[in-house]
């Protein structure tokens, strides 16, 4: 498998002496091409600061990460605003989108950045709408959407084109549970037909859509769970 | 989970006669399950049997000290480390099992904690699993899992907040048996008639 | 950046700048005010400006050589003709003469020729502009200037007023007709007006030579020529030689060496009795006096009324010669192009604040936006570029709606514009340069504005920008220097321009002066963040407002630059002022323009000669139907009344020492004076002297010391005005000469400029010129638009903040505090911002004045003008604006801005 993501010893410390705050201590991870992992934790236990040490937001103090291969800590900062338009798209919990622009431009401007022409950047921008099944709102602007659809139009946006990695902060934080379900729908759909993704999430019903579940502590990874390897039967969960 | 369990525990922090094992017993459960004398008696001489606890002596007012033996602490310790099963969810069991690790040093709770995670977190994955696969429209199967994903979803906060607790609470103010049976030499001593 | 980046990014900044239209709008307005400004004055400027190549045709027509010979007689005519037919028998050659006259009803004065307009040679000096040209006596063709004047059109008759000899008196016809009107090749105003060859004869004969100044008439010849130089200079050659056989010798030869500092041709022009005059004066002079040469000249002058005798004079000018004249003339018609560029610059610095703090403000409410621009791979180039492009297109627009304004208003203003630079203007007067200098400016400043914003969001590190937070930084090292740095290089480029005339004079001041202010505004930010961390004594609100400053440096800093920048305007009005009234109380006071003085003679010798006449009293009393007059008694002589014991420091009132003229004063000139509280004192036998202030005074007449009281009054700056009243017993007691009888008419309201202009034809009357505004009137209204300059900016920058501010005001309100704190809290901000600003401004306003005032003398309008060493610094009012604006501003504000909501907080997205 492909190893889309992959984070080795990263430390990652606020402040120093007395004020001095691990906010991650020692993590591994790999996230191989089609493949979602889930980080939960409680507040503080460093699951955002993994997020953006993995998009590069943020520099780990310590460790080392790779995006399809490259070395964050090698890039300057035009390459890893590169990368970010290439490789990593990102969802937050809302505002995703900007207003000035409509569902398909918004889906359509990491490409439009990085020098695609605009016709093949509506184009791809308009597919990836159909994956979200958006298509026949490519035109409408963020305040015409749903929180839904515009959490939908953010996912499109994180896998259009050559994207391959989606980094996802509580994107279902803002909805109510059966939208969020749709939305780790279509996450874990994009996932089976390739991309890798990490979310991080506090809740664990939505963490449970993923292939993994690493769990934080003080920064650490305390557990990852798997589901079993032997699912159990219907029966066993009779009423 | 039986007295069987909750004794064995109480020996791995040292041996005791059968009376102190039943005040610990009281202590550790907050007083929450009341024990029988006749009961410990009785599960002590089947501990016995087993090979698991060993008739150590009589002490100086004649009463039979007991302690744990390695098979006795074999037994325990994987009896603590198996989480309570989903089938048989039994919250009481779970709730059992981490008041007496906490008041014994045998295992961390801690890990406790983190184990019953880790078995109703893998637990909700393959209920999800299932519902990922089942047919949108068979409602009755995705009610039922649904209601298991959330069970096992509170089962999960009150981990979470049994971790919290734990973490506000020091370490040495925890109810200990050790603890109370080294500093109170108070203990009441028994009258011979409980003999 | 690629094409469709480019798109991406021109496409998120013009949706914003739409979305956000109100902000948009009002940047494209600030833009294209200034900008439109700028091109009006540029294209007046360039409109007024006159090529040396346009002068030369003016002069020359399309000849090679213009000869002149001025005041000439029939020998010195016939003298040039004789040399040119000698040295360039080839040339061909157009004679003509101009004289001067006056059109009743219409001008004092026009200059007459008999130019044949539309022969070969003269093709370019004058264009017919409708009817023909006169071909007999009695026809005449006016400019359209004169038309103007008279209100004349073809068919009407005139009289030529030949230097007050009638028409009718003469060989002139009693009246011409006017047969056409023509155009000068250079100035809409020009008085110029053609009659016939024979009519010319006519008014050479009325206008005699020796009464009349330089250049009363002359004789001309339009030469063409191959080498017009060479034979200037041959003429010029020849003339040298033989200039001294057309003048009469001196009256008394040789000269006395007591009048050796009189130069020869007015010797010349003075008789013996003079003379002798002349040379008693000189004896009376104190010897090794740097003044003597001085007197001697004006006393010279004296004698002969002002108008020495005149000889011939010949003149030979080629292109070369009059190219290089008109190009050392040139430099005072940059004077509007200086000002104007000087105005623009600190529009557009003031705009660039503004639209600065506007921009500064938007982005931080955009952070959100910038952050996921910034996830989604959106390089520092490509943010920077979103909030610059914004800026960029409110500044295309806004040049473009300036431009079209400006080209709008120059061609629905070209009367007026024609009028103003006193040009014919073909088409519209705006070149492309004068159209596309001001309006890069004006886009340069929009996007400058947009820039530094631009930079700071593009610097703000994503997660933060995500959380929609900027993080304060502590101010840049580089700053306080730097601003230092161009502060000194500002001030140094308007010292300079000072000394460099031309364009480049103009760009110099204008980039000095927006350095200036960019300094200025560069130290306000470490400023004002340097008073957020001593603010700790202060109390509640106070502390709030300075710590929220530091905080958001740049929005405070912008404004505050911006308030400087207007308040620099009632500083610099404020030393004008206190200068002007310090300078009146040498001076005197402003003149009066309720006055009009008729005197004998022809007005233009002063004092008057002879007695006035009843119909020059008739004629303005007509005029002015609501004055009242006196007639009193004034003495001719330039009588030496002077302050006892002062010399030439403390003048007193009036021009200087031994200027103030002395007339029989009465209770009914004193009450027409407006000073009858000095009427006591004059008929106890004091002497009243119309000066600045109330004192008692000595005064020296002739060789007596009386005593007097001097009053404060307005006088006109004329020696004719009396300054020195006396009764009639002490006025018999004292030698004081020749007597005529004045007249003084004080009208109930200000002259009109026309009433003036009528006046000012009455050869005997002068008025006082009307000044467009009162010193007092220019005073509030600096005073008004400032204030009300200094509440738009801040009412902007303060609606711009609260949307920043409400959100910690609604968490105040929250914990406690009364909603109207968000008024105490608007309220102090402003005072806050008023008051640094105004303790910038101050050293910034004085320092220009210094500086623009430390080499010359700078006409300040109404104000007089003003030299480094005359200034008077108002520190009261000073203070004033320092203190007192900030507490009307604060104090409006805090009036007109609503309470705090009292809504909880909640989230900015």
């Amino acid at each position: 498998m492909d190893i889309v993501l992959s984070m080795r010893r990263i430390g990652r410390t606020h402040g120093k002496g007395a004020q001095r705050v691990d906010a991650l201590v020692d993590i591994d991870l790999d996230v191989a091409a089609g493949e979602w992992v889930a980080v939960t934790g409680r507040s503080g236990s460093g699951k955002t600061t993994l997020l953006n040490v993995a998009g590069g937001l943020d520099e780990p103090t310590t460790g080392t990460v790779q995006v399809e291969g490259a070395h964050l800590d090698d890039l300057s900062k035009t390459d890893l605003a590169r990368l970010r338009r290439q490789s990593i798209g990102y969802v937050f919990q809302d505002f995703n989108l900007l207003p000035t622009l409509t569902a398909a431009e918004n889906v359509a401007l990491p490409l439009e950045l990085d020098g695609v022409g605009l016709a093949a950047a509506r184009r791809q921008a308009i597919e990836s709408l159909a994956q979200v099944s958006l298509d026949r709102m490519a035109d409408r602007y963020p305040d015409q959407l749903s929180g839904g659809e515009q959490q939908r139009v953010a996912i499109a946006r994180g896998l259009v084109g050559p994207r391959s990695l989606l980094l996802a902060d509580e994107p279902t934080g803002a909805l109510d549970d059966l939208t969020s379900e749709t939305i780790l729908k279509l996450i874990r759909a994009r996932c089976d037909a390739g991309a890798a993704a990490v979310m991080v999430t506090h809740e664990p019903s939505f963490a449970a859509w993923a292939d993994r579940v690493v769990r934080l502590r003080d920064g650490r990874i305390e557990s990852i769970t798997e589901g079993s390897s032997v699912p159990p039967s219907l029966a066993e969960l009779a009423i | 989970m039986g007295i069987r369990e909750g004794l064995l525990t109480l020996l791995a922090t040292g041996p005791a006669h059968g009376y102190q094992l039943k005040v610990d017993f009281e202590t550790a459960t907050g007083e929450a399950w009341q024990l029988n004398i006749g009961q410990v008696y009785t599960t002590l001489q089947r501990l016995e049997r087993d090979g698991l606890v060993d008739l150590v002596e009589n002490d100086d007012e004649g009463r039979v000290i007991y302690a744990i033996t390695a098979a006795g602490r074999e037994v325990l310790t994987s009896w603590m480390e198996t989480p309570v099963q989903r089938t048989a969810a039994n919250r009481d069991d779970v709730s059992m099992k981490l008041l007496l690790a906490m008041a014994s040093e045998v295992v961390d709770p801690f890990t406790v904690v983190a184990t019953q995670r880790n078995a109703t977190m893998t637990a909700i994955q393959d209920y999800t699993r299932l519902k990922a696969a089942t047919d949108p429209s068979d409602l009755a199967w995705l009610l039922h899992i649904d209601r298991l994903i959330l069970r096992s979803e509170a089962d999960l906060r009150w981990l979470d907040r049994v971790e919290e607790r734990l973490d506000t609470v020091a370490i040495g103010d925890r109810n200990r048996v050790r603890g109370r049976h080294e500093h109170d030499t108070s203990i009441p001593v028994p009258t011979g008639e409980e003999h | 950046m690629r094409l469709s980046e480019a798109a991406a990014v021109g496409r998120i900044a013009r949706r914003t700048a739409r979305r956000n239209w109100k902000r948009t709008a009002l940047i494209i307005g600030l833009i294209a005010v200034p900008v439109a400004a700028a091109q009006i004055t540029a294209g007046l400027a360039a409109a007024s400006r006159i090529a040396p190549e346009e002068y030369v045709t003016q002069q020359l027509g399309a000849s090679d050589l213009l000869v002149q010979m001025y005041a000439p007689t029939t020998e010195s005519a016939t003298w040039v003709e004789e040399q040119l037919a000698d040295v360039a028998p080839d040339a061909e050659m157009l004679r003509y003469r101009n004289a001067y006259a006056a059109i009743p009803d219409a001008t004092s004065y026009v200059e007459l020729t008999d130019l044949e307009v539309t022969a070969p040679l003269a093709q370019g000096k004058y264009g017919l502009i409708a009817g023909r040209l006169p071909n007999a006596s009695g026809e005449i063709a006016v400019s359209d200037g004169v038309a103007e004047l008279g209100d004349l059109a073809i068919g009407d008759r005139v009289q030529l007023d030949v230097e007050g000899v009638a028409s009718a008196t003469s060989d002139l016809p009693e009246s011409f007709t006017i047969v056409g009107t023509i155009r000068d090749a250079l100035y809409r105003h020009r008085r110029a007006a053609v009659i016939s060859s024979s009519d010319m004869d006519a008014v050479y004969a009325a206008s005699g030579v020796d009464t009349h100044e330089f250049g009363a008439r002359d004789a001309a010849w339009l030469v063409a020529t191959r080498d017009p130089d060479g034979l200037s200079s041959a003429l010029y050659e020849r003339w040298e030689r033989a200039r001294a056989g057309f003048r009469p010798g001196p009256a008394v030869t040789p000269k006395p060496a007591a009048l050796s500092v009189i130069d020869d041709d007015l010797y010349a022009s003075l008789s013996v009795e003079m003379i002798e005059e002349l040379v008693a004066y000189a004896a009376t002079l104190p010897p090794d006096d740097g003044m003597t040469a001085q007197l001697v000249y004006d006393e010279a002058f004296r004698l002969l009324d002002g108008f020495p005798l005149v000889f011939p004079e010949m003149v030979a000018n080629s292109a070369a010669s009059l190219a290089s004249y008109e190009s050392a003339t040139d430099r005072a018609l940059q004077a509007p192009a200086v000002l104007g560029t000087i105005v623009a610059a600190l529009l557009l610095a003031e705009v660039a604040l503004v639209a600065g703090a506007a921009y500064a403000t938007g982005i931080r409410r955009r952070l959100r936006e910038v952050g996921l621009l910034d996830v989604n791979g959106a390089t520092g180039q490509h943010l920077r570029w979103i909030v610059v492009g914004e800026g960029l297109i409110a500044g295309v627009i806004g040049a473009g709606i300036g431009t079209t304004a400006a080209v709008l208003a120059m061609i629905l203003g070209r009367t007026q514009v024609q009028g103003f630079v006193d040009r014919h203007i073909e088409g519209i007067p705006l070149g492309v340069p004068e159209l596309i200098a001001p309006a890069i400016v004006g886009i340069v400043a929009a996007t400058v504005a947009a820039w530094i914003p631009a930079r700071a969001a593009a610097r703000v590190p994503t997660t933060s920008a995500l959380e929609g937070r900027m993080p304060l930084a502590s101010p840049r090292r580089w700053v306080v220097p730097l601003g230092g740095a161009m502060t000194g290089l500002g001030a140094f480029l308007v010292i300079v321009a000072r000394t460099a005339f031309g364009p480049s004079g103009a760009y110099q001041a204008g980039l000095g002066v927006a350095l200036m202010i960019g300094g200025f505004a560069l130290v306000a930010g470490p400023m004002v963040a340097w008073m957020g961390h001593r603010a700790d004594r202060l109390p509640a609100i106070t502390r709030l407002v300075v710590r929220d400053a530091a905080r958001q440096r740049t929005r405070a800093a912008t404004a505050i630059a911006a308030t400087m920048v207007v308040l620099i305007a009632p500083v610099v009005a404020g030393i004008a002022i206190a200068t002007s009234q310090a300078t009146d109380a040498i001076h005197g006071l402003p003149e009066d323009p309720r006055h009009v003085l008729v005197a004998g003679g022809s007005g233009y010798s002063m004092p008057p000669t002879t007695d006035v006449q009843p119909e020059d009293i008739a004629a303005v009393a007509e005029l002015l139907p609501n004055a009242r007059h006196v007639e009193f008694t004034a003495y001719d002589d330039w009588t030496d009344a002077r302050f006892a014991g002062t010399e030439d420091e403390v003048r007193g009132p009036g021009i200087g020492p031994g200027e103030m003229s002395v007339a029989i004063g009465t209770r009914e000139l004193l009450d027409l004076l407006g000073v009858s509280a000095a009427t006591d004192a004059l008929e106890n036998g004091k002497a009243v002297v119309l000066g600045t202030q109330d004192r008692d005074v000595s005064i020296i007449v002739g060789d007596d010391e009386i005593d007097g009281v001097e009053v404060p009054a307005s006088v006109m700056r004329y020696g004719g005005f009396p300054r020195v009243l006396l009764n009639e017993d002490l006025a018999a007691t004292l030698d004081l000469g020749r007597s005529s009888t004045v007249v003084l008419f004080v009208n109930d309201e200000p002259l009109t400029e026309r009433e003036a202009l009528t006046v000012g034809e009455i050869t005997a009357a002068r008025p006082v010129w009307p000044e467009g505004f009162t010193r007092t009137q220019i005073g509030a209204l600096v005073f008004g638009g400032t204030l009300l300059a200094v509440i738009i900016i801040l009412a902007l920058v303060t609606a711009l903040a609260a949307t920043e501010s409400d959100h910690d005001l609604r968490t105040m309100v929250a914990v406690g505090a009364a909603p109207k704190i968000r008024r105490r809290f608007l309220g102090t901000q402003t005072v806050y911002f008023t008051f640094v600003a105004g303790v910038l401004a101050t050293p910034l306003g004085l320092l220009l004045v210094e500086v623009s005032t430390s080499n010359d003398w700078v006409d300040v309008g109404p104000f007089g003008s003003m030299n480094a060493g005359t200034l008077v610094i108002p520190w009261a009012m000073l203070v004033l604006v320092i203190v007192g604006m900030p507490l009307v501003v604060g104090g409006l504000t805090a009036l007109a801005v609503r309470s705090a909501p009292t809504v909880p907080p909640r989230r900015i997205g």
